[in-house]
């Protein structure tokens, strides 16, 4: 009785001071909770209003506004003067390393801001983890509701080609059937959907849980033993890792899946295709068959590294990842000089 | 190896058992100090050499300083203890700094001298073991201390790994006679040590590292961000200085608790100081008592006059801040001190301060509140010189806090460091109130304790597993 009462105290000191530490996690914004739910209308979806801070490669200071996205709330309707540029993309274009201030998107703004009569809006709607099919997905279901002139969906090797397929039981999911491409929203009615539903208050609340997530990740990614063993794994991780310097492709053809989401965008004279990683010749050409522009931004970014400036690697923390500020500058400057040959300004 | 990685637990995991069921002195002061020069060669083994050096000089000095009744040959072993010691800091720590010093002032006079830099390592903790060394042998020179023939034990006196690298800087008298009877801890020690190692880690890792995060962000290109933020990030600093090293100071003396050891503390709660002087009473306790007892009495102390007082005051000081780091700021930052701590001996003349507040109605506390808040601003001052990487980043934050410019931020950054603000004052006035630095282990009830000590452990583990380590601030010291 006593070992039970003792071990109830001891449980109900290790419960209150959790709650506690996750209040002080979240108020000094050590560990923001999830920023994401998923939405039965529109599938990934940000959680409005949320603070978001990262401290990734980069550091991020943010939120997601009322309308559910990073970047400053925009209305969905166009006033006469007004042009607008939709991002679609993957955390590259999400950006979470940078202030909203120092991403491309607001650096474009003010590009524009000098050169055009116009006022340009670029809105961010990039989403971690995304692929092709998620950005047109994503498109469909959300991003279109804002009125606009251009789309620009910023693409690599791994968003043409996804490693992974899409958890149709938890998310929509692009699909091909009889030769014609459709959205498929099935997960609405699953059990797990519904399960997640249940636990997404305390998910998307408790920065703890965030922290059990990433800390799970870390050790699917393989990092655990590189943790515990501190200078000791080199030699482990060595005696496993097998040298890979010819650069090889798992396939150099646009998959079923991809073929048919381009066809469907290119029937639409907004769309632009911005490449952003290497991706193989025969690809490049398989893609601009399609039709529609497409912007070599992966090779803009090389020469930049040749040069002396590598656009992935951040100087306090040591880490290479998502593309630094030097980067972002890079970027509005080659998306402005793009827009330009596409005379979008023009009245 | 950082106290905060998962490879000190391992290295944890293994010397406390087995320092547990050596039975004698000698074989737990033998595996202690090869735990000790491992713990230290992690990092890279060239630097034990140096510590070896060190270790042997001050312990042949030390004995034959002892023997000798001849003045003079007493004090030229002095020198040679003294020469070898801060020679070896002055060449690690100081040499590029004084060469890139002459090279300037050359440079400024129009003289073309070439460039003398050498890529040099500095090896870590180099300034806090040399400090401990030197503090043997002159103990010994002023007959307060008599040298131990053990070289085992002089050894680990100077190479113990909970307070190697960053301190508290421990007297021989203090450690030695420890050392010389190492044994098993006892049950209420072990509690304690536990309880000093939750504090501290809290402290380090979920204080320090988080708010050094943004730190550093802010620090390494300031051009970015708006006053506010760049105010935040000052104040940031000022809380992960202190969180980190009294961090770490808790956890190196929860750590020597477990061997059944007990070190010095190190801080009393600095920030809650009403004055100047009783901020240096309550930080760093371990160097500014070094410093007192064989720099500012060396020199002279308060024996030779007003006048003198205050230069020595200010010497001390001077090179105090420079003990810091071998960079301008650090002399600015010491300097800094040192000109408050002579107006307030101005001011206080003969009167004594008390080192604790008193409540004595409303009054006294707002006058309290009052003056620690003017003495932590003027701290805050001398955190910016400390940070800086030179002038320029300094008076660039102090031009833009001049010239306020607001961000669209203001408010998260704000909140923010109220956060951090609010958790580490909490943690100083529990500390304060219950006077213990393992609050925890005191603790009726110790089932509770036992709850909230798995709890930080938990949230300690946690953030460790998703964030990189950063190193202790003063280990670049």
């Amino acid at each position: 009785m006593r070992i039970l009462k003792n071990l109830s105290i001891a449980a109900m000191g290790f419960m209150v001071f959790l709650f506690g530490l996750d209040l002080f996690l979240q108020a000094a914004e050590i560990q923001t909770p999830l920023e994401t739910t998923i939405d039965p209308e529109i599938g990934p979806a940000f959680i409005k209003g949320k603070n978001v801070t990262r401290f990734n490669e980069g550091f991020f200071i943010g939120e997601v506004n009322d309308m559910g996205y990073f970047g400053e709330e925009r209305p969905y309707s166009l006033e006469p003067g007004q042009r607008r540029i939709l991002l679609l993309g993957d955390s590259f274009v999400m950006g979470a390393t940078v202030f909203a201030r120092d991403h491309f998107a607001s650096l474009l703004e003010t590009r524009m801001a000098k050169e055009g009569p116009s006022e340009v809006q670029v809105l961010n709607f990039g989403r971690a983890d995304f692929n092709l099919s998620n950005m047109y997905q994503y498109y469909e279901d959300f991003a279109s509701r804002w009125d606009h002139d251009l789309v620009l969906y910023f693409v690599g090797y791994s968003d043409l080609v996804p490693s992974r397929q899409v958890e149709q039981d938890l998310y929509p999911a692009c699909v091909v059937e009889n030769d014609s491409l459709y959205i498929d929203y099935s997960f609405r009615n699953s059990a797990r959907f519904h399960q997640y539903q249940l636990l997404a208050p305390i998910v998307s609340n408790s920065a703890l849980v965030r922290m059990g997530f990433n800390a799970k990740k870390m050790v699917m990614r393989g990092e655990l033993t590189e943790m515990m063993l501190g200078k000791f794994s080199g030699a482990i991780l060595e005696s496993k890792s097998h040298p890979d310097t010819e650069k090889s492709w798992p396939t150099t053809e646009l998959p079923l899946l991809t073929r048919k989401i381009l066809e469907k965008l290119a029937g639409d004279p907004r769309v632009v295709v911005v490449v952003k990683g290497e991706l193989p010749p025969e690809m490049i050409q398989e893609v601009k068959a399609f039709g529609f522009p497409v912007w070599d931004l992966y090779s803009v970014l090389e020469e930049m590294n040749r040069q002396g400036v590598d656009p992935f690697y951040w100087e306090v923390t040591g880490k290479r990842g998502h593309w630094n500020h030097a980067a972002h500058v890079k970027i509005a400057e080659f998306l402005d000089q793009g827009l330009q040959n596409l005379h979008f300004l023009d009245p | 190896m950082f106290f905060n990685s998962f490879v000190f637990f391992m290295f944890l995991g293994l010397v406390l058992p087995v320092y547990f069921l050596l039975r004698n002195q000698r074989s737990k002061a033998l595996w202690l100090l090869a735990a000790s020069y491992f713990f230290y060669g992690y990092w890279d083994w060239r630097f034990c050499s140096l510590l070896l050096l060190s270790t042997v000089v001050d312990f042949i000095i030390g004995k034959k300083v002892f023997q000798s009744e001849d003045p003079v040959t007493r004090k030229r072993l002095l020198w040679v203890s003294m020469a070898v010691n801060l020679g070896i800091l002055g060449f690690f720590k100081y040499f590029n700094f004084f060469i890139g010093s002459v090279e300037a002032v050359s440079a400024s006079l129009g003289l073309q001298v070439d460039s003398l830099h050498l890529n040099i390592i500095l090896p870590v903790g180099i300034s806090f073991y040399t400090f401990q060394t030197m503090s043997y042998t002159i103990d010994i020179y002023r007959r307060r201390l008599e040298p131990t023939d053990s070289l085992i034990d002089f050894a680990l006196f100077v190479a113990f790994f909970p307070q190697l690298v960053a301190g508290p800087i421990e007297r021989a008298r203090n450690l030695l006679p420890q050392i010389a009877k190492l044994g098993n801890p006892g049950r209420a020690q072990v509690g304690s040590g536990l309880a000093l190692m939750a504090n501290g880690f809290f402290r380090k890792v979920l204080i320090g590292d988080t708010a050094g995060r943004i730190v550093d962000q802010v620090f390494s290109d300031p051009e970015r961000y708006y006053s506010p933020e760049l105010l935040a990030a000052l104040v940031l600093f000022s809380i992960q200085i202190y969180a980190d090293f009294s961090g770490y100071s808790h956890i190196a003396r929860g750590l020597a608790r477990l061997l059944g050891v007990d070190l010095m503390r190190n801080f009393e709660q600095p920030y809650l100081s009403a004055n100047i002087t009783e901020f240096w009473r309550r930080w760093h306790i371990s160097l500014s008592s070094w410093l007192r007892d064989y720099l500012y009495i060396t020199l002279g102390g308060n024996r030779l006059g007003n006048g003198r007082t205050y230069v020595n005051l200010m010497l001390t000081m001077l090179l105090g801040g420079l003990w810091h780091g071998a960079n301008w700021t650090f002399v600015v930052w010491g300097g800094l001190h040192g000109i408050y701590l002579a107006v307030h001996k101005l001011y206080l003349g003969d009167r004594k301060i008390p080192d604790h507040f008193t409540y004595a109605g409303p009054v006294s506390l707002v006058r309290y509140l009052v003056a620690m808040g003017l003495t932590n601003l003027l701290v805050l001052l001398t955190w910016l010189f400390f940070r800086a990487r030179d002038f320029g980043q300094a008076g660039y934050f102090l031009d833009r806090f001049i010239h306020w410019e607001g961000s669209d931020l203001t408010t998260r950054w704000t909140s923010i460091t109220v956060a951090f603000l609010v958790v580490i004052l909490a943690l100083d006035i529990i500390e304060y109130r219950t006077g213990r630095h393992d609050y925890l282990a005191s603790t009726v009830n110790r089932p509770l304790a036992w709850g909230i000590g798995m709890a930080v452990a938990c949230g300690v583990f946690l953030y460790m597993a998703t964030s990189t380590p950063l190193p202790f601030v003063y280990f670049q010291f």
